[in-house]
């Protein structure tokens, strides 16, 4: 099973996430903090990375910063999800690192669908 | 006969002796032989010291010794010279000037062997010579103007003075009348001055106008003086002139500014600046008068005002709150770009002259001037049309001028500022407080006397820590640490105290305040009671938890849940309402105020995340048990199910709709163009709607054409959607259309065309008064669906700013009552 790292520190949508991902056939790796969510970054190689920005000590921003300087070449795809739809964020998360921005709610039904089109995976 | 001899001997050596002139006789080697007492008294010699003893050319000064020699030698030949100029020597030092004439004595054969000489002292005569040239430079070189005149008038003498004030050189006038120099308007004083002239009569600090050779009109103050010959007979008059023009042109400049100051003290900032522009056309003889603000990015002009003659005579065309582009402005923003006055006087061969605005009288002549603030140019003030070429005394004339006007201004419009920001603080529902950097109140409004019980007079001069409860000890020597190191606090909730004992839970944002210096003079601390937002959000969080143990439960009874999202939905409903009246109030002073346009965004930004977080939940975990990925779902459960994702979607329309609009509002929305076909955006839009289409028995009809875009596509999408699900809500039977059409626009700005995308239904239709109020915000118009049909009340609003803000198009409404509406967005089919 291909792993996926979802760093969120509301249990809610990482409960709906997780229903995402497992209906999809992922397993979930979960990350509450920023710290945790780089650190298992490092050690589990997820497939993809699921990142909130808005995260209790160091944000999604900092987290993405530092997975993107442990990388070798800057490939595993990070997906920003986010409420903060103001303006300026987008080009924030962009400029951070992220692969692809969604805004909250996120809808389950077709999450995995919008993530795999984003980073160019063929649905299997 | 003898002694009538020695009697005439001695007449005659009598006269020779005391002749007023002196008589002498020099030998062949110029050794004087006789002198006469006159002579010898001149000198101060005895005649014992100088017969036989000395030499004429002993008793001459050097430069007379050389007109000796240069002479002599003539002398000798011819025999006599004359009315020769020498200087002679006293014997104490002093000079003599005489005036010497002699004749040779030649022995038979014609040897000369002595001289005689007369000699006439010049003493006087030379004196007066001296005087006559020292005053005939003194009246050449003088300032003044100084012309003699016969009684007539007619000039006889003009000195450099005068050259320089009237401009006519001593060649070009003498001779002629003195009335060359009197305007029409002023030539019956020139008899009047004669008459006085010719009875002998002085005229003193006379102050009269003048005219110059070049037409220029010039204030003169006269002093007129007879001049009498020796026996009394007027032979003429001298006049004495002064250019008083500078003078006098201060003087009224000085009047017009104390008048402008008074007036300003009673008269609104339009009045002011055109009485300024009248006083500056008088003073400088325009027929035109103009004043515009440039803003502070150098290149916006805003026309302030006109002079009232130009109003009347010269600019029929609409003016007043007319915005220029610098750039695109004709030859009076010259002073602009080369930031100092610049003077037009041969306005019609400027190369660079543009077209004046339809209903603009032509312009002859034209002065600008800029006036300075610190480095930037903050307005001009310009006229025209002076009868003569303007000078470097107009331009002084009126940058003096323009600058007290924008003094003027500037202070009217910080205490129109101040009064506003007066009234804004007052009024504001929320508690404003300032304080010293000690934490001592300065000062109370409206707000805080409400939010906290305290009437300002009770708590004026008290430590703000009396509203700090005795469980936050540390707030204070927080708050006051970062004011004293300038650094603002921003929505830090927390609880105060009320006067009555009780707490208040608020949102409270401090600023520091410095002075123009940049001293840190004390704060303002704007606090908000956020009971009700805390309460709405507990309310949103109970509903949610309440929400998910249903999940695991699986319990049926989701009708309920229903009728509680219903009741936060209507609880949300009040808070957009509380936020609706939030921005009109921060709209207001949106543009003085920029700290509170930060406040709303920064509350609209907190609200949306707030909201948001539960309705992901709400909506997310909706279709996870609808799509029965948890387990199966009974039927009911399942319509049940569909009403929850339903309502939650709607929220999130709504806060959508509420984000939008704040962004527009605070011009934080932008344009992302990209290609795209109409016909495809269309039939996007069309599918989204075309079930609930259906569910309504409603007819659709589309006419779309294709047409590439180059566009917001997003945001366009969201236009049309809005649109049809609008003509949706209020259509219950026949249908929609939708038709595109484009038109070619030749134009700069639109050279690609314009598109035209209308929605039409056969709905409810809009009474004719209400349409004005149908891009309203929160405007539900009393209609028999109003209660059954949803809405945010943002939907149109928010259309219309989109389009108008990010499409830059248009839309446009027509309706009949009963009948339908037809709602037409117009776009450019290329952004620009």
């Amino acid at each position: 099973m291909k792993k996926v790292l979802v760093v969120e520190d509301n249990k809610d949508n990482m409960r709906l996430i997780t229903y995402a991902l497992q209906k999809d056939g992922y397993e979930v790796i979960p990350a509450e903090t920023g710290e945790e969510g780089v650190e298992l970054a490092i050690r589990e190689r997820p497939f993809f990375i699921i990142m909130d920005i808005n995260l209790p000590g160091i944000d999604g921003l900092e987290a993405t910063r530092r997975i993107r300087a442990s990388e070798a070449d800057g490939s595993v795809p990070i997906i920003a999800i986010t409420s903060y739809a103001m303006f300026g964020d987008r080009d924030r998360v962009l400029q951070a690192g992220c692969t692809a921005y969604f805004e909250k709610p996120i809808d389950p039904l077709t999450i995995v669908e919008r993530i795999h089109k984003a980073i160019g995976v063929k649905c299997e | 006969m003898k002694s009538a001899l020695r009697t005439t001997t001695e007449e005659l050596a009598d006269l020779y002796n005391n002749a007023p002139c002196g008589y002498h006789s020099l030998d062949k080697d110029g050794v004087f032989i006789r002198i006469n007492d006159t002579e010898l008294r001149w000198l101060g010699y005895s005649r014992e010291e100088v017969i036989g003893k000395m030499k004429f050319h002993d008793l001459i000064t050097d430069r007379s010794l050389k007109t000796f020699q240069d002479n002599f030698p003539q002398f000798k030949v011819r025999g006599w010279i004359h009315d020769l100029e020498f200087e002679m020597v006293r014997k104490d030092g002093s000079i003599l000037p005489v005036l010497l004439s002699a004749s040779a004595v030649t022995d038979p054969d014609g040897n000369y062997i002595m001289s005689r000489s007369t000699v006439y002292d010049i003493t006087e005569r030379k004196r007066a010579e001296r005087e006559v040239v020292q005053l005939a430079a003194i009246v050449e070189f003088s300032d003044d103007a100084i012309i003699g005149k016969t009684p007539d008038g007619i000039i006889t003498s003009w000195n450099k003075g005068a050259e320089r004030i009237y401009g006519y050189t001593a060649d070009e006038i003498v001779g002629k009348p003195i009335s060359t120099l009197v305007p029409a308007d002023h030539a019956d004083e020139v008899p009047q001055i004669l008459d006085k002239i010719r009875r002998g009569e002085h005229i003193e600090h006379y102050e009269t106008v003048r005219r110059r050779k070049d037409g220029e009109l010039i204030e003169m103050s006269l002093a007129i003086s007879p001049i009498r010959e020796t026996e009394g007979k007027i032979t003429g008059a001298s006049t004495i002139g002064r250019d008083i023009t500078a003078q006098k042109r201060i003087e009224s400049i000085n009047m017009a500014r104390l008048r402008l100051l008074q007036f300003a003290a009673t008269h609104t900032l339009d009045e002011l600046l055109e009485t300024t522009l009248n006083e500056v056309e008088v003073l400088t003889g325009s027929l035109i008068g103009f004043y515009h603000f440039l803003e502070a990015d150098q290149k916006t002009l805003s026309l302030q005002n006109w002079s009232t003659r130009t109003k009347k005579e010269y600019c029929l065309a609409e003016g007043k709150g007319r915005h220029y582009n610098v750039s695109e402005a004709g030859v009076w923003v010259d002073c602009i770009h080369e930031r100092r006055p610049v003077i037009h006087n041969d306005y019609s061969s400027l190369p660079h002259r543009k077209g004046l605005p339809a209903g603009h009288s032509p312009v002859v002549r034209e002065l600008v001037v800029p006036v300075f603030r610190r480095e930037s140019i903050v307005a001009i003030l310009g006229v025209g049309n002076k009868p003569r070429d303007y000078t470097t005394h107009d331009v002084e004339t009126v940058s003096l001028l323009a600058d007290l006007a924008w003094e003027v201004v500037e202070r009217k419009r910080i205490e129109e500022a101040l009064s506003l920001l007066a009234a804004i603080v007052e009024f504001s529902d929320d508690a404003i407080i300032g304080i010293s950097p000690e934490g001592t109140i300065v000062s109370w409004n409206r707000g805080a006397e409400r939010l906290y019980g305290y009437p300002a007079e009770e708590v004026k001069v008290c430590p703000v820590s009396i509203l700090i409860p005795d469980d936050h000890p540390e707030e204070m020597a927080y708050i006051l640490d970062h004011v004293r190191q300038g650094k603002p606090i921003e929505r830090h909730e927390t609880v105060r105290l009320r006067k009555d004992g009780s707490r208040v839970e608020v949102s409270v944002t401090i600023s520091p305040i410095c002075d123009s210096g940049g001293k840190i003079i004390g704060a303002s601390t704007i606090a908000r009671d956020i009971t009700g937002l805390k309460k709405a959000e507990i309310e949103l969080r109970k509903l949610n938890e309440e929400l998910e143990l249903r999940v695991i439960e699986r319990t049926a009874d989701l009708n309920r849940r229903s009728t509680e999202l219903s009741e936060s939905q209507q609880a949300l409903m009040n808070i957009v309402e509380d936020l609706n009246e939030k921005t009109d109030e921060l709209e207001g002073a949106n543009t003085k105020l920029k700290e509170f346009d930060r406040l709303k965004s920064m509350f609209i930004a907190s609200m949306s995340h707030e909201l948001r977080t539960p309705l992901n939940s709400i909506i997310g975990f909706s279709s996870v048990i609808l799509n029965e990925w948890i387990g199966p779902v009974n039927a009911e459960q399942k319509e049940n199910l569909a009403i929850i994702l339903r309502c939650g979607k709607h929220l999130l329309n709504l806060i959508n709709d509420v984000i939008d609009v704040s962004k527009i509002e605070a011009g934080k929305i932008e344009s992302v163009a990209e290609e795209f076909d109409l016909y495809d955006l269309i039939s996007e839009a069309v599918g989204l709607v075309r079930k609930d289409m259906e569910e309504k028995g409603l007819d659709l009809q589309v006419a779309a054409t294709h047409q590439q875009m180059h566009m917001d596509r997003r945001r366009l999408l969201q236009c049309v959607l809005n649109l049809l699900s609008n003509a949706l809500k209020f259509t219950e039977h026949g249908g929609l259309t939708v038709e595109t059409r484009i038109m070619p626009c030749p134009g700069e700005a639109l050279e690609a065309g314009v598109a035209e995308i209308s929605v039409t239904d056969t709905g409810i239709g809009i009474r004719e008064e209400d349409l004005p109020k149908m891009f309203q915000p929160f405007v539900r118009l009393a209609s028999p669906l109003q209660a059954t049909v949803p809405g945010t009340g943002l939907g149109l609003y928010l259309t219309r700013k989109l389009a108008a803000e990010v499409l830059k198009g248009d839309i446009l409404l027509t309706s009949e009552y009963g009948k339908g509406s037809r709602f037409t967005l117009r776009i450019p089919v290329r952004l620009p």
